[in-house]
């Protein structure tokens, strides 16, 4: 979903830029400039929103009515309830709040409002949003993989229980 | 694709990448900061890991940390030679830099296999662990540092982005100075 | 795989942040001081430098995790030597200020739009530039007020008890500035506009329970129940959700060349808010009554399920999926106006900053025609020696 809504910026934009001409690819999929780098993660950011949005309604839905289908999602198992719950932490605060508050509009806003062409390193940004995206699949990708997303809260305790052997 | 105008600006009175790589090592700070804390408590807590930290070689460590000086002293010299504008003894002395992080990862590694083999693995106890994540985490910030200073040392020779070769230097006394912090703490405090 | 993912995202914000911190740092126009900084950049950039010294901790923490999980090592493992309470130190020694470096930002955004839409100059901008940065330095302090109830010595608590209410003075302090700002204002209320008003309003709910729990004592009771979860979503709320659509309808104009349709904007502000209130004020009356946030089925548990609990959760859910459908408004309205609202003026909201100066969209490089030089702070509105329009942009010579 997000890839399609930079594709229709593609369109809109080339009318009115004529002065320097860059592939598609050099300008959309792995850009330098800042504001598409911004617009990257904003785009991304708030993909993950509605994923992490999802998961909430998933969640409350068992909470409210237990044992009942949610529409659109079906049973909710114990495991994914805690699985559920740990990633809607997760995603909004670590892939949505993060990179949209700080990145995106960091990215955006620093330059144009210091009077600046672009930041200062525009390939490391472009590196950090790069491997922004690789996270963000990756913690996607956890729900597809056998034994599931992680569960154990966002905070990622481990197990606390009483000592046994003192070492 | 030319550098931005901004790059080339120096609202602060410090180049751009000189001030980047302070950044970037107050964060490499707070990581360090972050294992070297953890252990420091878990040993105020554990008198017992005096006694495997007696099991550590502290001349191979004094050793090591000579050899890391001894490199920074070149990487110095590169500096000066950089400023004098003089690339070709700048970009040996990089080479020298290099060869210094290389001696130390071999004697590391040396070191690692003696104790791996008597026993002592990451797994043992808690204080091994910590040993071989700090140690190994610096290490790696070694061996970062020594592909980016062949690079630099690449372009140096040619005498091109000379400036590089002091970036690459703070990087290097920082790494060096880590491993100030750890040879007491892991070594020598018994 | 949570681990890698959060260990990756964090390099990748550590890279940003220092490409961040030395923009602002280095690159500013000719001619703009340190007090010439628009607020939002201040606070992007002081968030930026708290990330960067707390997520360290983290990131070691990460990484004894995983030699925990995959290569047997004993980190955390109290049978084997570890000590679990160690990870809940270094993941809140970075938690907490965390929340700091995604509440500067919002609070940044906020700043900008209230003084434009206000047409003030901001009431005191050293005030919230000095109190971002006591908040910051204060946000390193206040980590254990997590683990009340995970076992840490009381007396210790009583210090992290100190030191949470004592940040909320510079918070507060913040929202007094903001008030006072818009005291006396002539106030258009714009999409953007609501939405910052409604951050200051909802904050202040999320930030007064705070108090609350930060209290050790209260705190005790408190954990974990409903109650924290619904603070936690008053303070997170109006900073992830609402900073962004503040932001994002503020400066729609200057990111697309086009306006939003300040209609649907409307509709979709209030379909948002209203469900948002009335998901998590509930919340708050169900964890005052003990309904416990990690708990899966209810019906186990005669004690809280009365009659009138069942009303209430099954209230926030409904709103929930009132409010995700609402996004539907959101998108619609993005899409459409994207492709077919009408043009933007380079400066539709009469804004001194420098990026209105630029032509909406900005083309790469922002300013083909020569980079702008700066003369004066940002928020200089309704200046009494200028008397030809209630706005002086900071690139205007004098």
């Amino acid at each position: 979903m997000a890839e399609s809504i930079r594709v229709e910026h593609a369109a809109h934009h080339d009318d009115h830029h004529g002065h320097h001409e860059m592939s598609f690819t050099e300008k959309y999929v792995f850009p330098l400039d800042h504001k598409m780098i911004a617009m990257q993660y904003m785009f991304t950011g708030m993909f993950m929103a509605l994923i992490g949005g999802y998961f909430a309604y998933a969640f409350r839905w068992q909470i409210a009515f237990p044992g009942t289908e949610a529409p659109l999602w079906g049973q909710v198992s114990p495991a994914d309830y805690n699985s559920l719950v740990t990633n809607h932490g997760s995603i909004m605060i670590f892939w949505v709040a993060m990179p949209v508050l700080i990145a995106a509009f960091g990215n955006y806003l620093i330059p144009l409002m210091i009077g600046a062409d672009d930041m200062v390193f525009p390939k490391l940004n472009r590196l950090s949003y790069q491997i922004f995206l690789l996270s963000a699949i990756i913690i996607l990708a956890s729900f597809f993989v056998e034994g599931g997303a992680f569960g154990g809260a966002w905070t990622a305790y481990p197990r606390s229980r009483p000592r046994r052997s003192t070492a | 694709m030319s550098r931005p105008i901004a790059t080339t600006r120096s609202a602060a009175g410090m180049p751009t990448p000189r001030l980047a790589v302070w950044w970037l090592i107050a964060s490499e700070i707070v990581i360090f900061g972050g294992v070297l804390g953890s252990y420091i408590m878990h040993r105020l807590a554990h008198g017992i890991w005096a006694d495997y930290a007696a099991n550590t070689n502290p001349w191979i460590g004094a050793f090591n940390t000579f050899v890391l000086l001894t490199s920074s002293l070149s990487a110095v010299l590169a500096h000066q030679a950089a400023e004098r504008g003089d690339g070709k003894r700048a970009a040996n002395l990089l080479y020298l830099t290099t060869l210094g992080g290389a001696v130390f990862l071999c004697v590391k590694a040396y070191e690692w296999t003696t104790e791996i083999s008597h026993g002592m693995t990451i797994t043992a106890n808690t204080f091994w662990s910590f040993y071989y994540t700090a140690a190994g985490i610096h290490a790696a910030h070694v061996i970062a540092g020594m592909i980016i200073m062949v690079i630099v040392a690449q372009t140096a020779k040619k005498n091109l982005e000379l400036h590089r070769v002091e970036i690459i230097g703070i990087y290097w006394h920082f790494v060096d100075l880590v491993w100030i912090f750890l040879f007491p703490l892991l070594y020598i405090a018994k | 795989m949570w681990i890698t993912a959060v260990a990756l995202e964090f390099v990748a914000f550590l890279l940003g942040g220092i490409n961040f911190i030395t923009t602002a740092m280095n690159s500013r126009a000719p001619g703009m001081k340190m007090w010439d900084i628009p607020m939002v950049v201040w606070m992007i950039v002081i968030a930026s430098i708290l990330f960067m010294l707390s997520v360290g901790p983290l990131l070691a923490g990460g990484i004894m995790m995983l030699f925990d999980q995959n290569l047997g090592t004993a980190f955390f493992d109290p049978d084997r030597g570890g000590d679990p309470i160690l990870w809940q130190h270094l993941f809140w020694f970075f938690g907490h200020p965390e929340v700091y470096v995604v509440l500067l930002p919002a609070v940044g955004i906020v700043a900008e739009i209230i003084t434009v839409f206000a047409r003030k100059k901001l009431f005191g901008y050293k005030t919230v530039l000095y109190t971002a940065i006591g908040t910051g330095v204060l946000s390193f302090t206040v980590w254990a007020h997590h683990q009340f109830i995970a076992g840490i010595d009381p007396r210790m608590a009583n210090v992290f008890t100190v030191t949470t209410l004592l940040i909320s003075v510079p918070i507060a302090e913040m929202m007094f500035v903001y008030i006072a700002t818009l005291y006396g204002g002539s106030i258009t209320l714009t999409t953007p506009m609501l939405w910052a008003l409604s951050f200051i309003f909802e904050f202040l709910i999320g930030g007064i329970t705070g108090i609350f729990l930060g209290a050790s004592g209260n705190d005790i009771y408190m954990h974990d129940t409903y109650f924290v979860l619904a603070h936690f979503h008053y303070t997170f709320y109006p900073i992830a959700i609402i900073g962004t659509y503040a932001g994002f309808t503020y400066w729609f104009p200057k990111m697309f060349g086009r306006m939003m349709n300040d209609k649907l904007g409307k509709l979709h502000f209030w379909l948002t808010i209203i469900p948002f209130n009335t998901i998590f004020l509930p919340l708050f009356v169900l964890g005052a009554a003990g309904h416990h946030r990690r708990i899966f089925d209810y019906r186990n548990f005669p004690e809280l399920s009365y009659p009138w609990m069942w009303d209430l959760q099954a209230l926030a859910t409904y709103s929930l999926i009132v409010m995700l459908l609402a996004q539907v408004i959101f998108f619609y309205n993005v899409i459409t106006s994207w492709m077919s609202g009408p043009v933007a003026p380079k400066n539709p909201w009469n804004a001194n900053t420098l990026e209105w100066t630029a032509t909406s969209p900005p083309p790469h490089g922002n300013w083909p025609e020569g980079l702008p030089t700066v003369y004066r702070g940002p928020y200089e509105y309704s200046h009494p020696d200028r008397k030809s329009s209630d706005y002086w942009p900071q690139n205007e010579p004098a």
